[in-house]
């Protein structure tokens, strides 16, 4: 049997040919670090990954593919590994592709498109759209380092709201992939008019980088547009919930985002932010149209709907310097707790169906109150409401050990996958897999588990890319 | 009892590093992560993480230890993650950790960088890092103007001051910055301040503190403290902000009743006062560059753009990323001593950064802040496009 050693020698000796000798690395601190995510327990040593590389082409992704397919060693692809549900930690030992280099950004105009790779930061490509006047539709927490790779294969906008803006799927013409074998194939089109029909763009874009490894991302160029900022309060969670359900069953336009906290959580962020304590839990939402007044005629439709439901205050915010500090409020509240107590956030993402959404934030709120290890710790809720998507998020006490942190994620996990499938929703962040694929076969069934196997085992007849997203571990 | 030091101060990394959650936040503003590969043990909490694991694994020496090395010594120990993490996460005390590391590997005989062990050796036998002679310091004052260096009182013996100029050993030795001390002298002067300098004066010990060295810094320390007591001070007025950072924070007997300050607050507080008035405006337009050690480590933003924007009043200008942004030089955290490898240079880079917004001057207020956009204006081929210049100089010509 050969070490891990003479296996790293080999990686680096077979790859030399590919890349510069620079970008591959073997450092046991560098290997280490790149299997690292939010998550608060040590990987084992089973994980830890034989080498790390740095392409910048697509013709190295390719090389390094067709290395690995020749030498049977699985390749983990990684971005910022900001990733929340656990596919950016290897789960066997392996080559981690890191695509920080693959971070060419080219916009075209006059094609109406931009060209991006997969390495380049969501906050930075949203800082150059917006200065030639585009808006960028992304916008996760983590978005000051979060790569467009991993936006783009988990399909998600975060914190923007599905019903307004669409899904990062809406604005991709098509992609450049290189597949496991190491082929390179181009998908889509340059056009607006994305293919009728068998759209290979689709099976990469929240493909949960199960079937290739996205190179070159093309996203049509939206128009930016003016804004228009709202808050209501409301002193029972129940009525906040029924306020939102209102203003979809009024056909009011969707905001383009709009986030809430619990009243537990509000008084703490007003707090940090030297605001007086709110009178109830809290929504914060904006509005947008292609004029001021056409934003803010939008966001005073929603207010109709939510005055409907007797709230504290509902209001449009015409103080930006206001604004800045209720969606402040909203924005240090992890960090908040977390520095306080110092111990780590760890959240859930609960998705309901809008009928039950006064049941399901009530649920949301009681997340933790049946889970044995974790029903004592505090939790506060907050999230993206107008996706009906809601965020309890729970203080686990750093000084527990490996054991008892990974036993309280698998719970959040499991609490979860069984909130969502009671009230039909499904996480619309954090991809579908690794620690979700549970919920993936309590959901969809054995069948469709199967079938997504049986397109990946086509796809990857040796298993040689991200193994362990679709089989799921702990 | 040492092997107990070393002992505590790898509970201390542990405990500190297990409260990161890994989010990632802090490696959006790492300059070093930035301008390199852009390898993960390049950024913030890829450092401090591969310092836990070196605990862990009992790897702080041997081919381990050096690696270890390599990562840890790169960091310029800017703050620009502890800045990000203390906004967005958990307040780890990174660039701490970082420093602590540091002086494990010292201990096991592995830190610092090979070139930086002769800048250790030369605080040691010099008083400075550089390796020059300490009879030389002062030689400075043969190169500026014979009234001012009449005026000034060369502090030894028996001799007392209750304000002193310390010079710090880059403007005393570095021949291109000679008119920065020389500017602080004559602005002193033309206030008729009474001051002091010292004849033997000795590094205040922050290059042996940001290398790890701990014991020798200490020992600087405690012979400056003994100095400053001895002459009776009350007041030291810094040219560099790593002086003033070092006398504030990490002296740990300097008496409470001497007051630490950076020329910049020194001048803006007797600007305020009335005591200094600028003569003459500023015509060309002038940025800021924030030394780290002055903006990030001590919170000092505003007394320099105060003085800026008296002497230049609207052609003042800030580059996009000023103050808790403002991007790092790359010299500090011993950086200053050995050559890392950048795949873009941090100076070319803050140099473009001025050229963008239309600046023909970039003011700072940091030696090695000077020296490193000095040489990224020649390395980046825009010498007579830019200058640098430290605000003493312009507030100088301003008189």
């Amino acid at each position: 049997m050969i070490d891990s050693e003479q296996i790293c020698t080999k990686i680096v000796e077979g790859l030399e040919e590919v890349l510069e000798k620079k970008y591959i690395s073997i450092n046991r601190f560098e290997r280490m670090a790149n299997a690292l995510i939010p998550f608060p327990y040590d990987i084992e040593e089973k994980q830890m990954p034989y080498a790390v590389v740095m392409p910048r082409t697509a013709d190295e992704v390719s090389g390094i593919m067709k290395f690995a397919n020749k030498e049977k060693i699985p390749i983990f692809v990684r971005g910022s590994g900001t990733q929340l549900a656990g596919s950016s930690r290897p789960h066997t030992h392996g080559i981690v592709l890191n695509v920080h280099r693959l971070n060419q950004f080219e916009v075209y105009e006059d094609y109406g498109y931009m060209e991006c790779g997969p390495g380049c930061v969501v906050a930075q490509l949203d800082d150059a759209l917006a200065e030639l006047g585009y808006y960028f539709p992304f916008h996760p927490g983590s978005r000051i380092i979060a790569n467009m790779g991993g936006v783009v294969s988990n399909n998600t906008s975060a914190h923007m709201i599905d019903t307004c803006v669409g899904k990062p799927g809406d604005y991709i013409l098509g992609v450049e992939a290189v597949l496991p074998n190491g082929d390179i194939i181009e998908t889509g089109t340059k056009g607006f008019r994305r293919p009728a029909g068998t759209d290979l763009t689709k099976f990469f874009v929240g493909g949960d980088g199960l079937l290739g490894v996205i190179t070159k991302i093309r996203m049509r160029l939206a128009p930016g547009f003016k804004r228009a900022r709202g808050i209501a309060v409301f002193e029972d969670l129940k009525a906040l919930a029924r306020g939102v359900q209102r203003m979809y069953r009024e056909k009011r336009p969707a905001p383009m985002l709009m986030e809430f906290m619990e009243k537990e959580a509000a008084k703490i962020g007003y707090e940090i932010k030297g605001l007086p304590e709110p009178k109830g839990s809290a929504i914060f939402f904006v509005s947008v149209g292609s004029t001021e007044e056409e934003a803010s005629s939008k966001l005073n439709q929603v207010l109709e709907s939510f005055q409907a439901e007797n709230p504290v205050e509902a209001y449009e915010v015409k103080d930006l310097d206001v604004w800045e500090k209720l969606w402040g409020a909203r924005e240090v509240i992890g960090s908040f707790l977390m520095q306080k107590s110092g111990h780590q956030w760890k959240a859930a993402e609960v998705v309901c169906n809008l009928k039950d959404l006064e049941e399901g934030i009530v649920a949301a709120k009681n997340f933790n109150a049946d889970m044995p290890s974790i029903s004592k710790l505090p939790l506060y809720l907050y999230g993206h409401i107008g996706a009906l998507s809601m965020h309890p998020g729970i203080l686990i006490p750093s000084d527990w050990n490996d054991e008892m942190q990974k036993n309280a994620l698998d719970e959040i996990f499991q609490k979860e996958a069984r909130l969502n499938v009671q009230y039909g929703g499904c996480g619309g962040e954090w991809g579908q897999f690794s620690k979700r694929k549970d919920f993936f076969v309590q959901r969809y069934g054995e069948a469709a588990y199967a079938f997504v196997n049986t397109i990946k085992k086509a796809a990857d007849p040796n298993n040689i890319l991200n193994p362990g997203i679709l089989e799921g571990y702990r | 009892m040492e092997e107990q030091h070393i002992e505590e101060m790898k509970k201390k990394v542990i405990e500190a590093v297990s409260k990161c959650r890994i989010c990632m936040s802090c490696y959006a503003d790492c300059p070093l992560y930035e301008s390199t590969r852009g390898f993960v043990t390049q950024g913030p909490s890829g450092i401090t993480r591969a310092l836990y694991y070196g605990i862990r694994w009992d790897a702080l020496d041997g081919k381990d230890g050096q690696d270890l090395r390599d990562i840890l010594y790169a960091c310029t120990t800017c703050g620009s993650c502890e800045v990000r993490c203390k906004k967005s996460a958990c307040n780890i005390p990174l660039v701490e950790i970082i420093e602590t590391g540091r002086k494990l590997l010292v201990e096991k005989m592995v830190g610092p960088m090979p070139k930086q062990i002769k800048v250790l050796e030369s605080l040691d036998r010099n008083g400075n890092p550089y390796g020059e002679p300490a009879e030389e310091r002062t030689q400075w004052l043969g190169s500026i103007d014979p009234q001012d260096t009449a005026k000034i009182k060369l502090v030894q013996g028996d001799l007392k001051t209750e304000t002193l100029l310390f010079v710090g050993c880059t403007s005393s030795y570095e021949r291109d910055l000679v008119n920065v001390p020389g500017s602080i002298v004559k602005i002193f002067n033309h206030m008729g301040v009474d001051y002091g300098i010292l004849k033997d004066e000795k590094c205040c010990g922050d290059p042996a503190l940001r290398l790890g060295e701990a014991g020798l810094f200490e020992e600087m320390a405690e012979k400056n403290t003994k100095v400053f007591e001895q002459a009776e001070i009350k007041r030291i007025v810094t040219i560099s902000p790593h002086c003033m950072s070092s006398f504030s924070q990490d002296y740990p007997d300097l008496p409470n009743n001497i007051t630490i300050q950076h020329y910049t607050e020194f001048f803006a507080e007797q600007m305020s006062a009335g005591n200094l008035k600028p003569q003459k405006s500023l015509k060309k337009k002038v940025t800021y560059h924030d030394p780290c050690y002055l903006g990030k480590h001590n919170d000092i933003y505003e007394t320099p753009r105060q003085i800026l924007t008296w002497i230049a009043g609207d052609s003042f200008v800030e580059m996009e990323h000023n103050r808790e942004q403002a991007l790092c030089c790359g010299g500090g955290g011993g950086r200053m001593f050995v050559e890392i490898e950048e795949i873009e240079r941090l100076s070319e880079k803050r140099v473009q950064q001025a050229l963008d917004v239309g600046a023909e001057i970039i003011a700072t207020a940091c030696p090695w802040c000077y020296s490193q956009i000095a040489d990224g204006i020649k390395t980046s081929g825009n010498e007579g496009k830019i200058l640098v210049k430290d605000i003493a100089e312009l507030i100088a010509e301003s008189l």
